[in-house]
């Protein structure tokens, strides 16, 4: 789409895959700190409402983003599987800090080749495709591949109606 | 008589003698080391024979060590022999005090001598501690001034690498300057005036007026060890050793040097051939001692002059008697003191802080993971006697663990209360102004944070109360009282928290000015009735300030909101009441640490919030009759025939709760700023301590949350801060 997405194209190593609803999304397996059930999340007053609230990660208060409502992919259904998986954010002042996000199912842990992996292709003005770094192909299956630092970096400040009312579908 | 350090010095030769060998120089090096300390010591008593003695026992135990073949048995028989009437002239010997009133004829070669050790060591600076000094003081100047000693040290380093290097120059003239200013305080006028010169010295670096040299920094090094020895020194005496001898250290010759530096002339001539980077004193003491030498062997020595400090102090020496008396005064009583103030002067260890928070949050979760244990249905079920017992014991030590944990943090508030005395001086000096500052309860402890930013505060109050509350003394006698005002600062511990009280004896607030004022100023409307200590409060509001002539201490109407601005950051609030005529009283209500809250934990809806205790007046359950509803100003209700706004967090927060009715609910009534305001809540869970804890940069933006904290089931629960949660617009409902 622009430059900058190119030169940021994803590197070949391991990436954690997890799905929402019908789509397969992976980050980078390294930035991956714990993946964790579902356990009762304290909401935060008057934030929008992709962002659940806070958990107690031993002692440390971590906040929980739901990338269901990130993504416009409506509310989750009830199930066992669903899990919180709470990834380090390397924020832009070289802090970085943790925070949990809640996904229907972490599939599994797999090598992308740098062959496998794409950049996003032009969606024009059909998704906000800021977040995503490239597209991978494996087991004959599209996995987007999530610019974590982006996504998260600035939850709570990003402009909610930037990506209300559009959906993610590839 | 003989004092207790040449007694001791005289035992240890003693011991090294007997363990002599024949031709052997082992144990030699130590005698002789022994032998000049006891020349050295100003408190070796004057005795001719016995100092010819010492010196020929000395020339036979470094010919000895010159020629590395060590002393024949006849030869250790001499040593002895010399040793033991040196010892007893010694014992003998009175006091050299005494002595110094008829001087001992000059030796022939004295006068080079004393030329050559002044031309090389000059001045020594002396001074004395004495039992009546603040030996607290002086413990923290050691302590701090190794750290800043440190601190020049590595900025040395630097500085040799890259001379021009802006911040170590500045960290290192940083240093100097605080350890001047401690020295000051403390009245040790060497440490002060050397800490001074070596200050100008980097200041005229720092500005460019001179460059760093190696001369520059072998100075720089030489100071920073002659400071160090004066640390050095006061340590071990408040240590108990020697208490009250003089702490000398000669600084005269590098006070010269410093000083020729900074002139830009060329160095006086530095006797010793290399610059001595280490002490000068050694260098100075040392010299006679080797030159003499060689002449003592020969008969008749000349009885030695007398050891260099008591000759060559030209520091305006207190008169020998007196020096002496000095010295035996307390030493009499030191061995007593000495033991309970080794005891007394803890020493410290400097930590970052941030391990302690660490340290403070673990022990958090240690106290959950425990009560987590121990409410265990399992573990409930058990009947056993010994799990029982165990499971006590374990609790018992989490508690100590954890109270031990936050004590780390906790410091005494004296720091903060002593600056005030200088400042009152001075203010009063200032302003023709009589006003004594009484302190008590400087040793109530708390959060090292709080302590910090308490300082400001009570600044700006101490200000207040010397430039508005106590009036001249003419005013004072004309209104009946005694022309010296008083303002009694105080704390104490009251309620899980901190009390700390200034209360002048001044003339007062006039509410009739303040509300003039305000009125004025356009602070308050005409139409409102305002009770004597709603108009107290108003003092606190931005741009107030009722002198009629902005002085340059006070009267800029900067400084009461101010204070509570910082305090209300600190999560505590303040309270004033006054009497015309008889003075003001400030009280100001503090946390006992920021880690850590005492919190009411409250429900709403589904949810549960704390709200810090200290922020809550009163908590209640309305009556039908005390609601009114306000067209246009929303609901009140009256508590005790004032009228209060009624905030409902369901709404402020977008919670949904069944309790709509206030009188089905619990009101908190909590101070927000200078008005109150009603929160109304579902119910009221319980009161708990809990670790504080942020939120993250994720939830910076909100407001009316002031942190989290980790409840006993693992979950978290936000605390609300009950100013900004009533400044809040009602939210929509959260989706859950």
């Amino acid at each position: 789409m622009t430059p900058t997405l190119a030169e940021n194209l994803p590197t070949a190593g391991k990436y954690l895959t997890f799905a929402l609803a019908q789509e397969r999304y992976s980050v980078p397996v390294l930035k991956v700190r714990e993946i964790m059930r579902l356990c009762p999340v304290t909401p935060v007053p008057r934030m929008p409402a992709y962002i659940k609230g806070v958990i107690n990660l031993r002692g440390k208060i971590v906040p929980v983003v739901d990338l269901r409502e990130r993504f416009g992919l409506g509310g989750c259904e009830d199930s066992e599987r669903i899990c919180i998986v709470v990834v380090q954010v390397d924020g832009a002042e070289g802090a970085s800090r943790l925070t949990g996000m809640i996904v229907d199912v972490v599939e599994e842990v797999s090598h992308f080749q740098a062959d496998d992996l794409e950049p996003p292709p032009d969606f024009g003005d059909a998704i906000d495709a800021r977040f995503i770094v490239g597209m991978a192909k494996s087991k004959g299956t599209v996995k987007t591949v999530l610019d974590i630092d982006r996504l998260l970096s600035h939850v709570g400040q990003i402009d909610l109606r930037a990506i209300s009312g559009r959906s993610a579908e590839a | 008589m003989i004092d207790p350090k040449i007694e001791t010095l005289l035992q240890a030769l003693a011991t090294e003698m007997a363990f002599l060998a024949p031709a052997s120089v082992q144990g030699l090096d130590a005698i002789a080391s022994s032998l000049r300390q006891l020349e050295r010591a100003p408190e070796t008593p004057e005795s001719p024979e016995a100092l010819h003695e010492l010196a020929t026992a000395l020339a036979l135990c470094e010919q000895a060590i010159g020629a590395s073949q060590g002393l024949d048995e006849q030869q250790i028989e001499q040593l002895q022999s010399s040793y033991e009437r040196m010892a007893n002239a010694l014992y003998l010997a009175k006091p050299r005090a005494a002595t110094e009133a008829t001087p001992a004829p000059e030796p022939a070669h004295a006068p080079a001598l004393q030329d050559d050790s002044e031309s090389e060591a000059g001045a020594l600076g002396r001074f004395f501690i004495s039992a009546d000094d603040d030996l607290e003081l002086l413990n923290e100047f050691c302590n701090e001034g190794r750290d800043l000693l440190g601190q020049v040290e590595q900025g040395v380093l630097v500085l040799e690498e890259n001379p021009r290097h802006k911040d170590t120059l500045n960290q290192v003239f940083r240093a100097f300057h605080t350890f001047k200013g401690g020295a000051g305080f403390l009245g040790i006028e060497p440490i002060q005036q050397l800490a001074h010169q070596l200050e100008s010295l980097l200041d005229a670096a720092r500005r460019d007026q001179l460059p760093i040299t190696q001369t520059v920094i072998e100075l720089i090094l030489a100071g920073g060890d002659a400071l160090q020895k004066y640390v050095t020194e006061i340590a071990r005496q408040l240590g108990g050793e020697g208490f009250g001898q003089p702490i000398q250290v000669a600084t005269g010759d590098l006070l010269r040097r410093v000083e020729a530096c900074l002139l830009g002339e060329p160095m006086p001539a530095p006797a010793a051939t290399p610059v001595p980077v280490t002490a000068p004193v050694d260098a100075a003491a040392a010299t006679p001692v080797l030159e003499r030498a060689p002449v003592a062997v020969s008969p008749p020595p000349p009885p030695a002059p007398p050891p260099a400090p008591s000759s060559l102090a030209p520091t305006p020496a207190p008169a020998p008697a007196s020096k002496a008396s000095a010295v035996q005064a307390p030493a009499a009583k030191a061995p007593v003191a000495a033991a309970a103030r080794s005891e007394a002067l803890a020493s410290y260890v400097k930590l970052d802080t941030r391990k302690l928070d660490a340290m403070v949050d673990l022990m958090g979760e240690l106290v959950i993971a425990q009560s987590m244990v121990v409410q265990h249905k399992l573990v409930q079920e058990q009947r056993d006697r010994e799990l029982e017992r165990h499971l006590r014991q374990l609790s018992r030590i989490t508690t100590d663990l954890q109270r031990n944990a936050m004590s780390l943090r906790m410091v005494p508030i004296r720091s903060a209360f002593q600056k005030m005395t200088r400042l009152v001086r001075d203010l009063a000096a200032a302003q023709n102004k009589q006003v004594q500052l009484h302190l008590s309860g400087e040793d109530t402890e708390l959060d090292r944070n709080i302590v910090e930013e308490l300082a400001d505060p009570l600044l700006h109050m101490m200000r207040n109360a010397v430039d508005h509350g106590v009036e001249t003394p003419a005013a004072r006698e004309a209104a009946g009282k005694s022309a010296q005002g008083n303002i009694y600062l105080h704390a104490m511990h009251q309620g899980g928290g901190i009390l700390i009280r200034m209360r002048d004896d001044g003339r007062g607030l006039d509410s009739q000015r303040i509300l003039a004022k305000a009125l004025q100023k356009g602070l308050v409307s005409a139409e409102e009735t305002l009770t004597d200590k709603s108009i107290f409060n108003l003092i606190f509001l931005p741009g107030f300030s009722t002198a009629e002539t902005v002085t340059d201490i006070s009267g800029r109407g900067v400084g009461m909101d101010v204070v509570r601005g910082n305090i209300s950051r600190l999560r505590g609030r303040i309270d004033i009441s006054s009497a015309p005529g008889e003075g003001t009283t400030f009280e100001i209500f503090l946390p006992l640490t920021l880690a850590i809250i005492d919190g009411m934990l409250v429900g709403v809806g589904q949810e549960r919030f704390i709200l810090p205790t200290l922020a809550i007046r009163e908590s209640l359950r309305p009556q039908p009759h005390m609601v009114s509803t306000v067209q246009g100003k929303g609901e009140v209700i009256t508590v005790r025939d004032k009228l209060i706004p009624l905030v409902r967090l369901s709404e402020k927060l977008g919670i949904a709760t069944e309790v709509n009715d206030p009188c089905q609910g619990i009101v908190m009534v909590v101070d927000s700023g200078a008005r109150s305001r009603a929160l109304l809540v579902d119910s009221l869970i319980g009161k708990q301590e809990v670790v504080i804890k942020s939120l993250g940069e994720t939830f910076q933006n909100q407001q009316g949350m002031s942190g989290a904290a980790i409840l006993g089931d693992g979950r978290v629960a936000l605390i609300i801060d009950p100013d900004a949660v009533s400044q809040l617009s009602s939210a929509p409902a959260l989706s859950a």
